[in-house]
């Protein structure tokens, strides 16, 4: 009976009930298509950042995080990698041995942060020959390659073709140097690298420092990400991580941590805003309500309605209002989310490379079931909110004198 | 320079009365170098990460040319280190290139040892780089030798805070002690075993120290050394790298 009639007295101003849920219902469509898009937007993040750059483990000789130092090598490599290799929560992974070394094109040299990689594995991990901008990748096997950053390899006057000097200080104290032909150059946006870094086979790494079968850092990825803890500790177990020590991605890179856990609360702010806006189209709305009806709930409350009647029945007429908004609010939402996960958003025409990972131009949404319902209830508790005001001085009205307005 | 930086012109000048601030300082620059030189000489390197010695024949002429060239072990024979100026090359005769050492990696290690590029090339005359004071004469009471306090000219590109240069009464260099900005001593090279050589006594090791690497040191050790041979400036120069 009492929501027969709230549902009544909503439409008794038919044009402003349908404004005011039309408002709430954009606001509560606008925040699923936010939310939708900077989820999809933090998705993606975590992919090219945690899942091509960090991994989701890395495993490093334990003084190599804190000193970087080049003799800090996790030794007995290529068992190490068939160890993990035949772990079954790992899916794959990538091996690289850094150091520091003089690269000397025709005339000019240039100090150089070359990485050695094993480039099947590094490009099937973080999908590197896509930022080849000239030329090719690195061959599978060794083969005295280097692909070298694209202005590293202006500086010293390098070009496809051009056979470079690399020379580094071997572990043993020795002077190592090979000639090495430049196969291609890397435009990856990270600056260090595209400056002046480079990737060859770790083989020839290797054999560039005197460092036979070693590395500084094994990046794996596992199959069940969201349970990197225990899969931490299972493969700290692993013999592929003796004697090492074992970091998860956001051990490694606690700023990208930070930075999607950012975007997480930025999501929040946002719908409060959109929220609370909405919010005060409601309050104004049950505001009016209440003031040209003071006459009418004067009667009612003469006629032997209780104040908590008066605010019950404001109270139901502001949910059966949200309630419309939010059914309209999830259609229209729906649609915009249904785009958004379809269609995505194009930012750029081709791919952004960007500190050393490469976003997609067009950028998707993602829906997340716990998102939805909190915008729906977050509507609700914030129109409540809104009309309890209203419906609380509409209580505390003298009959008497609520009966002499108009 | 350092290398090269303690030798020769000191024979004659060793009389009778007290020799002068420059005259010490030229005796520690030069007792191994003179006009030009010629000498095979052994290196040695102990880090906590490795051990080697190498051979090496070097030549200089005046102060800023000189050429090193590694003897054995095999690996490395043939590679041949330029010191010209301010500058640094190497040719590496395996890859046949000669590279000239960037400005950033002058600070790097030289050949494993101790030594950077920059200790190669700079500080080659203490006399002009560096303000000098005596802070003790043999016979004052406490001291033996000559110690000099070394603090760098304001336009010199020195990195170090200080030096103390100890010269012996005999206007030999026994050590020199280098300090950072903070005056915290760094690393202390040696000189020591005083044989004949090149028709005088000179000490024929150098041993450079740095502080607090535990048992980490470079001994260069000179086996045979020749004074005021004849050298051609085209020498010590880039495209002679490869002769």
């Amino acid at each position: 009976m009492w929501w027969t009639f709230a549902w009544r007295n909503l439409w008794r101003q038919r044009r402003r009930t349908i404004v005011t849920c039309t408002a709430m219902a954009i606001g509560i469509a606008m925040t699923m298509g936010i939310v939708c898009f900077q989820d999809g937007f933090n998705q993606e993040m975590e992919r090219v950042m945690v899942d091509q750059r960090l991994g989701h483990i890395q495993i490093n000789h334990s003084d190599y995080p804190g000193r970087r130092s080049m003799h800090d090598v996790l030794g007995g490599v290529e068992a190490r990698i068939a160890a993990l290799e035949s772990d079954g929560s790992v899916a794959d992974l990538t091996v690289r041995l850094n150091g520091p070394a003089l690269v000397g094109g025709e005339t000019k040299s240039e100090g150089a942060f070359l990485v050695g990689v094993d480039p099947d594995r590094e490009n099937a991990f973080t999908d590197v020959s896509s930022m080849v901008v000239e030329g090719r990748y690195l061959a599978s096997d060794r083969a005295n390659e280097v692909v070298l950053g694209v202005q590293l390899a202006a500086k010293i006057e390098a070009k496809v073709g051009t056979e470079v000097v690399v020379v580094t200080q071997a572990a043993d104290g020795s002077m190592g140097n090979e000639l090495f032909l430049v196969v291609g150059m890397l435009s990856t946006g990270d600056a260090r690298l595209d400056r002046g870094g480079g990737h060859l086979h770790i083989k020839d790494m290797q054999t560039l420092l005197v460092l036979d079968d070693s590395a500084h850092e094994l990046t794996l990825r596992v199959h069940d990400e969201n349970m990197l803890a225990s899969v931490k500790s299972l493969i700290s177990a692993n013999p592929g991580a003796a004697g090492a020590t074992v970091r998860t991605w956001a051990e490694v890179d606690p700023q990208v941590e930070k930075m999607l856990a950012m975007n997480q609360s930025m999501n929040f702010f946002i719908m409060m805003i959109v929220l609370v806006v909405a919010g005060i189209v409601v309050l104004n709305t049950m505001m009016m309500v209440v003031y040209e009806r003071t006459h009418e709930l004067g009667v009612l409350q003469a006629l032997g309605m209780r104040p908590g009647g008066v605010l019950k029945l404001i109270a139901m007429e502001a949910m059966c209002l949200t309630t419309v908004s939010v059914a309209l609010g999830l259609i229209l939402g729906g649609l915009l989310d249904w785009y958004f996960v379809s269609y995505g958003v194009k930012f750029l025409d081709g791919d952004l490379t960007f500190a050393g990972v490469r976003f997609s131009g067009r950028m998707y949404g993602v829906v997340e079931a716990n998102m939805i319902v909190i915008t729906v209830v977050s509507a609700y508790v914030i129109s409540i909110l809104a009309a309890g005001w209203p419906a609380w001085r509409a209580s505390r009205m003298n009959p008497v004198e609520a009966m002499r307005e108009n | 320079m350092i290398l090269w930086c303690t030798a020769a012109m000191f024979v004659a000048s060793v009389g009778a009365q007290e020799p002068t601030m420059a005259q010490l300082l030229d005796a520690a620059d030069d007792y191994a170098r003179g006009d030009s030189s010629h000498a095979t000489i052994e290196m040695a390197v102990k880090t906590k990460r490795y051990e080697r010695t190498m051979r090496m024949e070097s030549w200089s002429k005046g102060t800023d040319a000189s050429l090193i060239r590694i003897l054995s072990p095999a690996k490395d024979a043939g590679i041949t280190t330029l010191m010209r100026d301010e500058n640094v090359w190497n040719y590496l005769p395996k890859v046949d290139r000669i590279l000239k050492v960037p400005g950033a990696m002058m600070g790097g290690r030289w050949q494993g040892s101790h030594f950077t590029n920059d200790d190669l090339v700079k500080g080659n005359r203490l006399s002009e780089d560096f303000d000098a004071r005596f802070t003790g004469k043999p016979g004052d009471g406490t001291h033996d030798a000559y110690i000099i306090e070394l603090t760098p000219k304001p336009d010199a590109a020195i990195v170090w805070g200080k030096l103390l240069v100890t010269v012996g009464p005999d206007m030999l260099p026994m050590d020199t002690k280098y300090f950072d900005e903070d005056g915290t001593l760094v690393r202390t090279m040696a000189f020591g075993d005083v044989k004949p050589m090149a028709g005088k006594s000179i000490p024929t090791t150098m041993t450079l120290t740095p502080e607090g690497k535990n048992g980490e040191f470079t001994r260069i050790t000179f086996v045979s050394l020749e004074l005021d041979v004849e050298l051609s400036d085209s020498t010590f120069t880039p495209q002679a790298l490869k002769r």
